[in-house]
């Protein structure tokens, strides 16, 4: 891929090019970290700032926030329970934990080392397979797609919590809230009972801050005052705790984590959420301490972080082979490619190499950038976490509201959040996980505008879901799943549903 | 508890009621104005828009810059009705093609071109008929032979509802007993990868979009316009091939309805002037777009002429797809039934869960909550705007969070009130400068 290594060393190499990737990297991982502010939102929002520049430097500064928007979330996630990206959720349910139980400098360490690794066994990927994948991208349809989601959904259900049927409900109730809006199959609105700002149904940044940080406020304030120094305890004066052993109990789960990563991220449409929830599962079904998972387990902050960083160059191999978005990032990447007069598509290889290797070479360096940042930077942002409760409330309270109005401009959205805020807070209360609730609602659109395509080239048939080798086989592979967990949670006595708190708590 | 917390939050609306909003009346545009592209980054309305936005820029022909906001979906009608929902000052403005039209006439939106005002149409662009390279299919007679010959099997993939659906249409329409099977697919890159991958056979491309995907193995079989293109002269006319169909694409700029005609004016003029540049013309020349550029009452005959095109073959009724919505409240409903018997089965255990739960403490989030509420209220009804409802707002959660603390020396206070009124500076100054001078968010 690299035929001519000397240009785009001297290119990446300049001082504008380091200039670029510290400043993108930097703000990726601060926008990452702070909830309400997305890497989509950072990068889209640059994006008219890089107009002035040729077109490799705004690559350069774009794919370095895009890597640092994804790893920033887990400080946040890791010591204040908010994820800062729904990259990071999975990252909140053992970081958090652990951190809690005077921990938090291991739980960084491997949030931060598990990143790396991510993204650099993706990173490898992205240059051997963006080639090859073109033509093998090609194979997957509208039914592929489907039984994928139904693969993620029945996945999730089952690593949510300690109830089945609760974790399953959740998820329903996820996909539910996706419903209003416009169809994605046909554009016709539904379920809008007249109100005309859910036309465009509820967005997904709203619903997770309302989610997320507004019910941890309302929880905060309403069970103990205690709480909220409880998080930050911990915060002012942890060691970075890296183990020699490091490389040996976490190797495979790392290894394992990057290729469901990097694998979920060429997939596209699915992004870094989705990969960090699958390889959580993995991990947990592989784990030999399963029971550790939602209580500070030290394999899910490696499986979740090392994940969501690996969908980061599977999810541009997609784009830079085929010119097809890998998430919604990449879909504003592809725009800023454009923008500077390049064209996306199978041809961009050959016609502009030099474009295609400053985004993959400029990927490697601001990986290591983000890594140097986190790594001299969590106590900065640590120092955050020491505010006290006073001053910490209002500030989160402000930057929800602000980061849901700025999203598209309008107050709905605002009192969205709040309105799942308190939703939140509910489910939780009655100890139904929020995990499955989100991925349904993340899932839901995607899984029903390819089922719909499916069943429009079908004339209606549901038979080439399971006619078709690829689709079989996720299909096969959801209810092995169910039928699984199903068996485990029935076999076990019904001492599995004493009480013990959520798993998001 | 309950004594120290209403006197706190009245103080402090009461400050809020008396401060005024004033706004100063300035020349149009006194901000970015922002260009809603109903399509996904990367698409042929996108690329345009900024080539245009760029022009504006480059040459100052207005005095601030033009903002794209990508709104994708459903064939470009959520874009559009957020712009119809918005406030017509001139600053949010909505950039669509056709696809305004076919929405309206598949049923997708309630209204069609009546419900904005129409600044410019720009740039025609003609759609292309095209297969996979290696298909079958060279002409357009074999392709509607083959769909004749089996009515409703041949896969149309469409963006459903917007031109490339209604090219389509207009095709079978003009063979008696042809009938494609019409598949969502999406935007032109969709597309593309439904044919390249064999899900689909045949789609409509604009011509845009056939030069740029041409080399990933597309074949076109005919154009849909009036005569032959001059970059691609080797394809014939559908009409030259026996079929009256013609199906052109226009980009139109649309502002809220009751937007101020003066403001029209200026936003036509500098799109009309960026129409003109050098630069944006040879991009015209590349993109195989006509140099058309439409106002007043030449714009509005145009567009009634390509209504009633597009009405004529608006008979498609949507194939029968699952009620999805109600499969989803059946099965939340199921599992919740489900969920309590579970929780029945297992009581003894739920009476001991409610034990470990803490203690309810009502006070603070009634605060708070309230606080919130009448925060946004506050923003959204324009008594006040971001910069002090946020001062105030940030003042009075982290007082009210104060007095929580208890009974500690006076002296001892001082500390957490300065921090608190040094925040409330900087949330609502920093902010504001950020997000409305760094990241172009117009805050109330």
């Amino acid at each position: 891929m690299f035929s001519n290594l000397g240009d785009v060393a001297g290119l990446l190499l300049a001082p504008m090019s380091i200039l670029l990737i510290a400043i993108g990297s930097i703000l990726g991982v601060i926008v990452g970290a702070i909830p309400g502010l997305t890497g989509a939102m950072l990068i889209a929002l640059a994006l008219p700032l890089t107009f002035a520049m040729p077109g490799e430097q705004a690559m350069i500064l774009l794919v370095s926030m895009y890597v640092g928007s994804v790893s920033g979330g887990l400080v946040t996630a890791t010591l204040l329970r908010m994820p800062g990206t729904p990259a990071s959720i999975m990252t909140t349910l053992d970081g958090y934990p652990l951190a809690k139980r005077g921990q938090a400098g291991r739980a960084l360490a491997l949030g931060v080392g598990g990143s790396f690794v991510g993204g650099t066994i993706s990173w490898l990927f992205l240059v051997t397979l963006a080639g090859p994948m073109a033509q093998w991208s090609l194979s997957f349809g509208p039914w592929e797609f489907f039984a994928l989601v139904v693969v993620a959904m029945v996945m999730i259900a089952s690593v949510g919590g300690k109830s089945l049927s609760l974790g399953l409900l959740s998820g329903a109730l996820g996909i539910l809230v996706a419903m209003p809006g416009a169809s994605p199959a046909t554009g016709l609105s539904r379920l809008t009972f007249g109100i005309a700002e859910l036309d465009d149904g509820f967005k997904l940044l709203p619903v997770l801050i309302g989610l997320f940080a507004v019910n941890q406020v309302i929880k905060q304030l309403m069970e103990s005052k205690q709480q909220a120094t409880e998080a930050v305890d911990q915060g002012t004066n942890f060691e970075w705790d890296f183990r020699r052993d490091d490389g040996k109990t976490h190797g495979w789960n790392a290894i394992r984590s990057s290729l469901i990563g990097t694998w979920v991220g060429i997939l596209p449409g699915i992004g870094a959420n989705v990969g960090s929830v699958m390889s959580y599962s993995a991990a947990k079904r592989a784990s030999a301490t399963p029971e550790q998972f939602g209580k500070g387990s030290e394999e899910g902050i490696v499986a979740s972080e090392t994940a969501n960083n690996a969908t980061v160059g599977g999810a541009l191999i997609p784009l830079i082979s085929m010119g097809i978005p890998g998430s919604v990032i990449d879909a504003i990447l592809l725009g800023a490619l454009t923008i500077h007069g390049l064209q996306p598509g199978p041809m961009l290889m050959n016609s502009d190499p030099l474009i295609v290797q400053t985004i993959v070479g400029s990927m490697l360096l601001a990986n290591l950038a983000v890594t140097a940042f986190l790594f001299f930077g969590v106590r900065l942002m640590v120092k955050a976490a020491t505010v006290p409760q006073y001053v910490l409330l209002p500030v989160v309270m402000v930057f929800c509201v602000i980061g849901s109005y700025a999203l598209a401009n309008r107050m709905f959205d605002v009192w969205v959040m709040l309105g799942f805020g308190v939703i939140g807070y509910g489910l939780e209360r009655l100890r139904i996980p929020l995990a499955p609730f989100v991925i349904g609602l993340v899932l839901a659109p995607i899984g029903e505008e390819h089922l719909s395509a499916g069943l429009m080239q079908s004339g209606g048939s549901w038979l080439p879901l399971i006619s078709q080798p690829i689709s079989a086989s996720l299909c096969v592979l959801a209810a092995v799943l169910l039928a699984w967990t199903l068996r485990r949670r029935f076999q076990q006595p019904p001492q599995d549903s004493t009480p013990v708190t959520t798993s998001t708590e | 508890m309950k004594s120290t917390l209403p006197r706190y939050v009245v103080i402090v609306w009461l400050l809020l009621i008396c401060t005024v909003n004033w706004a100063a009346e300035v020349d149009f545009p006194a901000r970015p104005v922002k260009v809603i592209v109903p399509f996904a980054a990367g698409g042929g309305s996108d690329t345009f828009g900024r080539i245009i936005q760029s022009a504006i820029r480059d040459n100052e022909l207005l005095p601030q810059p033009m903002v794209m906001v990508n709104v994708p979906g459903a064939g470009g009608t959520i874009g559009s009705r957020r712009v119809k929902n918005t406030r017509p000052d001139g600053y949010t403005i909505l950039l669509l093609h056709e696809g305004i039209l076919t929405a309206k006439h598949a049923g997708q939106a309630a209204y069609g071109p009546e419900a904005f005002t129409p600044i410019i149409g720009t740039g025609d662009s003609t759609q292309v008929i095209a297969v996979a390279a290696d298909s079958e299919f060279d002409d357009l007679p074999a392709l509607m032979d083959a769909v004749s010959k089996r009515p409703g099997e041949m896969i149309f993939s469409a963006n459903i509802g917007a031109p490339s659906h209604f090219a389509g249409l207009m095709l079978q329409a003009e063979r008696q007993g042809a009938e494609f099977r019409y598949t969502q697919n999406g935007g032109g890159a969709k597309r593309l990868a439904a044919i390249l991958g064999d899900h689909v056979e045949v789609s409509a491309f604009s011509i845009a979009e056939y030069v740029q995907f041409r080399e990933s193995g597309l074949k076109a079989l005919a154009l849909l316009g009036s005569e032959r293109h001059p970059d691609i002269p080797e394809l014939p006319t559908a009409t030259e091939q026996g079929f009256n169909v013609i199906s052109q694409n226009m980009q139109f700029w649309w502002a809220p309805l009751g937007t101020p005609k003066e403001r029209v004016a200026v936003l036509a003029d500098a799109i009309g002037a960026a129409m003109k540049t050098p630069e944006v013309q040879q991009r015209l020349q590349e993109m195989r777009l006509q140099d058309t550029t439409l106002t007043g009452k030449s714009l509005e005959a145009e567009l009634k002429q390509r209504d009633g095109r597009i009405a004529a073959v608006a008979t498609w009724t949507p194939p029968a797809l699952p009620n999805f919505p109600q499969w989803v409240i059946a099965a939340a409903i199921l599992l919740a039934g489900i969920a309590v018997i579970r929780k029945r089965v297992s009581g003894e255990a739920s009476k001991e869960a409610n034990q470990t739960t803490p203690p309810v403490n009502w006070s603070p989030l009634l605060t708070i909550g309230v606080t919130t509420v009448l925060y946004v209220l506050a923003m959204q009804m324009q008594l006040l705007t971001f910069v002090p409802a946020t001062a105030i707002f940030v003042l009075a959660c982290g007082g009210s969070l104060i007095t929580r603390q208890g009974n500690q020396p006076k002296q001892a206070m001082l500390k957490p009130v300065m921090a608190i009124v040094a925040m409330a500076f900087t949330m609502s100054f920093a902010l504001h400068f950020l997000f409305t001078q760094v990241l172009v968010v117009d805050l109330p």
